[in-house]
């Protein structure tokens, strides 16, 4: 067993979760410009959803699909309810917004779910992998496969596909956008929709790994942000940026114990951020 | 202006604090927050307690008011929690928060009222009014040190969290393994660590016989599901605060070999052996079980020596607002519950190693664990 | 019994003298306390975020660090009183210190990274448990000495002390200052604001009421523990001052009281604190543009009436002086050139405009004309060439110390929404002539208004007002204090007949003044009227220069704006 190789698979895993969180939370940006605070609400509901179905004595299969459209109509929901009907506001009372609707959602969860955790069983159950000296759960194995599937297939539609253009003309410039035959609706609202169903993902591939709760949410749209960020807001960039942050957790965890994991990453959150801005001027105001 | 005076009469009667045919008890319970499955299921605990005693005719004629107040397991509000109860005028404070509330509590009850908390983390200081009713992390330990020496085990892998409870596990382990000559490996885990793995594969080497993790709630499912991984033999043993029905619902798909865990006896009912203390214990699950449709667990239990601390005071103190009288009762005095608390001058924590145990997880439920071998 | 002191005796009634009646069910001394000592610490963050716009969520970190290191140092063996102020001035000095690196974040960076600011203070409390307590705290009996009442009373001392002092400082130009800034960065360095330094202060300043109140509520609380510097507490900051109302004065109270009543209320029924929380919070983001405070009608926070323009004042501006020192070359443009990684915006530009000249630059769309104004006011740095501007070269100033010199206009009027017509212009001569007191720049601005027939909007919101009047607005603050060159980007666009003669007539103002003009246009009739010489741009290269008409009447021109003709 050695350490190094424990802390490459567990970051991998890790690090697989972050890309579909960043993913999810760059879609939302590069199709509306906002920040999407609530985001990481998707992977709490998701996950509570789903364990609340499982335990009900439903087949897991079912319990999964029900939880992964909870998240996706909460998703759509924000969207749609709260942040179109004030698309001309500025785009930091947006972000407030979505913050806000994080807020209540956790508060809504709680007194839905309780504030015990909850777990589901394992889709890929059996035997774990043994990889030059670590350990890796099937379920671990098939989330890193299927996750950066995703988060592939999801960078290929919106950077090379007609479609994926068109989404990133209406944060552009929706008005033109519009002009030119871009239903800006729909695609605010099916970019949106594509974010909750990777936060879902996420949630029902490793919440069987480890367990939820209604205040998981937060963290998870933190820890996608660092990886959006790290990534420059790029898909393809949020598969190096959370893969990254993934690993990088989990060798400052191995090599200098966790009680670092905290100042060590939000120090180099800062230094990355200095040096991501260091292009934008005046507070990011449009072009004179 | 004659009605006025009326409804402006009863209004004041109904005010609870100008109730004074009633015992005030207080109880700081953190129902949102970090910890809150800590303080919503003591606060159940405590609820039914009121409930139980009410029916029964109360104590000494007199009917509980229980009054709740939520601290967010945070210090600032748990000051003007302890505070607002003082002004509403009870006569004892239960307390189910954690540690750091706890602390800044504490100062403020110089002149009373008593506090009474179940955390084994706090181990208050025999000139306070504060009691502890539970064993103290360090007795948690001892009686894992003393079941690893009762089998030959001398060597253990730790793994402990980032917050209080692995703070305080951390400094336990320090103070009473290597005076037992065992030789612990230990790995801190974040509080939201998505996998134990690393932990898991730093501390355990091919000497340890025993993997003990002292972390509580869904982190401590973490370290299950990781430890399931890894096919280990060894048995994993959990802290107290995982003997429970919620606990065993998260981790049941990914079950060690040998689950273990630190607890009271009464945890595992046919260990305790004295006949009253076991009927007490009967009662309260069955009645728990039939009044919150939950049944109970070691987090309950913890609370219910609280309340049989709260009951013993009001029953044998002439004025239990006095906390000076009630010092010197509880110090000479033993109080029945699910053990016998025993508190002195020299200790304010009622419960000690030798009422803890090392328990198994057998066949669905819990009993004492055999040799780790 | 004016507006302003019915809302200071509420707030005096609601901090003062309710809690100890105890009229309202859990709002005790004990939870006043808590409140007004968060209070403090949030008109700290109203200064931040209310004011200035900066979204930071690093609060919660700057209450603790004070303390943190007082408690060490008490730990060490200092006694208290020296520990406290140790511990003060270093919690002030590392929020000088990052304030440098954090205002230059932009918005949401800025967000996360005070998070993680946040996150650091909050692992390194736990990671090194033999000095900071640890996960279970640290402990401060210094607190103990002083009893409830007392704390009670300093607390609201301290409160109305830091209110004081943000009244004292939000006014005048800080608070005009920070109001561009927050609503527009570029323009704030345009007229003149040196905007990181301003930025800098007011972060500072906002920490420093972090530090101060933070200390004394760790040490009235007697313990902290490393979440009190978390995410949580400083998400939850922001929302009360959201709630409480931003950049209004009493709106950190009103927050910080409502949250902590809510919570308290809703407390004694489960869990529904965290819901009703959340609905407070975004109905407060959706439905109120100033929080709960705002929701009072907007006659309520005006300012005391102000000083009107008098006659005698008005004969001043009545003889527009000719500045007999404003002769010869005012811009001087030689050879400039600007290249984006290949593109080319502006290649071989040459052209002078003298004092008193109106002068023309036209072109199609893209030609380059914004670029060009961008290179002369410092916006963007020119690949080769060189700006003069009264025969001063321009090539290492910074926007703001241009702006004396430059007047800009902008294409669309870039004005802040919230600040009367006369803020407006009071904005740029508060950095031009930063040694007239505020009177005089009010009586500036006014003249200056006067000059422009705006006078009777002068303390009007310019959101009141309609674009056309906005133009000459951003005009007027443009040739505010009478700089050497004004730039005029379109100023014709989306006047009406009677506003174009309007605008004719000021720009003619403004040559008497021998102010230099430079004008982009594509009202050919209107730029004609009013400019001498001219330069066509196309695709960033000059196509033909001279006078008005000789530039219309050559092909090339014509070429470019018709295609080619019969």
């Amino acid at each position: 067993m050695s350490p190094l190789s424990q802390a490459i698979v567990s970051g991998m895993i890790s690090g697989t979760i972050y890309v579909l969180l960043a993913t999810g939370l760059i879609i939302a940006f590069q199709t509306t410009r906002i920040v999407n605070l609530a985001h990481g609400e998707t992977y709490s509901i998701a996950g509570l959803v789903t364990a609340a179905v499982a335990h009900a004595g439903l087949p897991v299969a079912l319990a999964i699909t029900v939880g992964i459209a909870s998240a996706v109509v909460y998703s759509v929901a924000i969207e749609r309810a709260l942040l179109r009907p004030r698309a001309n506001w500025p785009v930091s009372s947006l972000i407030l917004i979505s913050l806000a609707a994080a807020f209540l959602s956790r508060g809504v969860l709680l007194v839905v779910f309780g504030p015990d955790a909850a777990s589901f069983k394992r889709i890929f159950a059996g035997a774990p992998f043994r990889v030059a000296g670590g350990i890796i759960p099937q379920q671990g194995f098939w989330l890193v496969i299927i996750g950066l599937a995703a988060a592939l297939v999801t960078a290929q539609l919106l950077t090379r596909t007609r479609i994926g253009k068109q989404l990133r003309a209406t944060a552009e410039n929706a008005d033109a956008a519009q002009l030119l035959g871009v239903n800006v609706d729909a695609a605010r609202m099916i970019s949106f929709a594509l974010a909750g169903l990777l936060g879902g993902l996420s949630a029902v591939l490793l919440v069987p790994l480890i367990s939820v709760d209604y205040q998981a949410g937060l963290g998870m749209t933190l820890r996608g942000f660092i990886a959006a960020s790290l990534a420059g807001m790029s898909p393809f960039g949020a598969i190096f940026g959370g893969l990254a942050l993934g690993l990088a957790e989990a060798l400052v965890t191995t090599y200098f114990g966790a009680l670092a994991q905290d100042p060590i990453i939000f120090i180099v959150l800062i230094a990355v951020a200095l040096w991501q801005s260091r292009h934008v001027q005046f507070g990011g105001s449009v072009r004179a | 202006m004659k009605r006025l005076t009326v409804f402006l009469g009863l209004l004041l009667l109904a005010d609870p604090a100008f109730a004074v045919d009633r015992w005030n008890v207080g109880i700081i319970a953190p129902t949102s927050g970090a910890l809150s499955t800590v303080g919503t299921r003591q606060l159940s605990v405590v609820q039914w307690w009121a409930q139980d005693i009410n029916a029964k005719g109360g104590i000494r004629g007199r009917q509980i008011n229980l009054i709740h107040c939520n601290d967010e397991a945070s210090p600032e509000k748990s000051v003007t929690c302890v505070r607002d109860l003082i002004g509403r005028g009870v006569v004892l404070l239960l307390n189910a928060s954690i540690t750091g509330p706890i602390l800044a509590a504490m100062p403020l009850l110089q002149n009373g009222p008593v506090m009474v908390t179940p955390s084994p983390n706090v181990v208050p200081p025999a000139n306070s009014y504060v009691f502890q009713t539970s064993p103290s992390d360090l007795e948690l330990t001892k009686a894992i040190a003393a079941y690893a020496q009762a089998n030959g085990v001398n060597h253990i892998a730790m793994v402990a969290s980032t917050d209080a409870s692995g703070e305080v596990g951390v400094t336990s382990a320090a103070a009473v393994f290597p005076k037992e000559g065992i030789v612990y490996k230990l790995a801190r885990i974040d509080l939201r660590a998505s996998d134990a793995s690393i932990q898991l594969a730093n501390v355990v080497s091919d000497g340890a016989s025993l993997i003990y993790s002292n972390y509580s709630g869904g982190g401590a499912a973490t370290v299950v599901k990781s430890y399931s991984n890894f096919g280990f033999e060894h048995p994993l043993l959990v802290s107290y605060a995982n003997i429970s029905d919620s606990f065993l619902r998260l981790v049941k798909d990914d079950m060690p070999k040998r689950l273990l865990a630190v607890g009271l006896k009464a945890a595992a009912p046919e260990l305790v052996t004295d006949a009253a203390d076991r009927a007490h214990l009967d009662y309260f699950t069955n009645s728990y079980l039939a009044w919150k449709n939950e049944p109970v667990d070691h987090l309950s239990i913890l609370g219910l020596t609280m309340a049989d601390f709260a009951t013993a005071v009001l029953e044998h103190v002439d004025d239990p607002a006095n906390p000076a009288a009630v010092r010197k009762y509880v110090e000479s005095n033993p109080i029945a519950s699910v053990a016998t608390l025993h508190f002195s001058a020299q200790s304010h924590v009622g419960l000690s190693a030798s009422d803890v145990v090392v328990l198994e997880y057998n066949k669905g439920h819990w009993e004492k664990a055999g040799p780790p071998k | 019994m004016t507006r302003k002191s019915v809302l200071i005796a509420a707030v005096a009634l609601l901090l003062v003298i309710t809690p100890p009646t105890g009229l309202i069910p859990g709002w005790t001394p004990a939870l006043a306390t808590n409140v007004a000592l968060t209070a403090l610490a949030l008109v700290g963050l109203n200064i931040i975020f209310g004011v200035a716009g900066m979204l930071a969520f690093g609060q919660a970190a700057f209450m603790v660090v004070p303390a943190y290191f007082a408690g060490v140092l008490e730990r060490a063996g200092f006694s208290s009183g020296p520990a406290i102020v140790i511990g003060l001035v270093v919690g002030v000095l590392l929020a000088r210190g990052l304030a440098e690196l954090f205002v230059r974040l932009p918005g949401v960076y800025l967000a996360f990274g005070t998070l993680g600011f946040g996150f650091v203070v909050e692992g390194l409390a736990r990671a090194f448990p033999a000095w900071t307590g640890g996960a279970s705290g640290l402990v401060f009996s210094a607190g103990r000495a002083i009893g409830q009442e007392v704390w009670y009373v300093l607390a609201i001392v301290a409160l109305f002390i830091g209110l004081a002092g943000y009244v004292l400082l939000m006014r005048g130009a800080m608070w005009r200052r920070l109001r561009t800034i927050k609503h527009d960065e570029l323009v704030a360095w345009a007229v003149g604001i040196d905007v990181t330094r301003a930025k800098v202060s007011a972060f500072t300043i906002g920490c420093f009421y972090a530090c101060v109140a933070g200390t004394l509520l760790c040490y009235y609380v007697g313990v902290v523990v490393p979440e009190d510097a978390g995410a949580q507490k400083s998400l939850s900051q922001i929302g009360m001052v959201i709630m409480g109302g931003p950049a209004l004065a009493l709106g950190p109270v009103v927050g910080a009281s409502l949250v902590a009543w809510l919570f308290f209320a809703a407390g004694y029924g489960g869990h529904y604190e965290s819901l009703v929380y959340g609905v407070a919070f975004l109905s407060a983001v959706l439905y109120t543009k100033n929080g709960l405070l705002g929701l009072l009608p907007q006659s309520w926070f005006d300012a005391t009436p102000v000083k009107r323009l008098t006659a005698t004042d008005d004969a001043e501006s009545a003889a527009p002086s000719a500045d007999p020192t404003r002769i010869g070359v005012c811009l001087r443009v030689q050879d400039v050139g600007k290249r984006f990684q290949g593109l080319v915006a502006l290649e071989d530009v040459s052209f002078d405009v003298a004092a008193g000249e109106v002068f023309a630059l036209v072109g199609p769309n893209g030609a380059g004309k914004s670029t060009l104004f961008n290179v002369i006011c410092g916006i963007i740095e020119p690949t080769t060439g060189r700006v003069a501007v009264a025969g001063r070269d321009l090539a290492a100033l910074p926007i703001h110390r241009r702006a004396p010199l430059i007047g800009r206009a902008f294409q669309v009027a870039r004005l802040v929404p919230d600040l009367t017509a006369a803020e407006n212009v009071m904005v740029r001569i508060d950095n031009i002539t930063p040694d007239l007191s505020e009177t005089e720049r009010r009586m500036a601005a006014l003249r200056q208004l006067k000059a422009f027939d705006l006078l009777q909007h002068a303390d009007q919101p310019v959101s009141t007002l309609s674009i056309g009047q906005h133009k000459l607005i951003d005009l007027a603050r443009a040739a505010a204090g009478d700089p050497v060159l004004v730039l005029l980007d379109e100023p014709a666009v989306g006047l009406t007949e009677s506003e174009l003669v309007h605008l004719q007539e000021v720009i003619r103002k403004l040559q008497r003044r021998g102010i230099a003009v430079v004008i982009v246009e594509h009202n050919i009739d209107f730029v004609s009227s009013v400019a001498s010489r001219g330069l066509v741009l196309d695709s960033g290269r000059p196509v033909a220069t001279g006078t008005m008409r000789d530039i219309l009447a050559d092909t090339r021109v014509q070429k470019i704006y018709f295609g080619a003709l019969a």
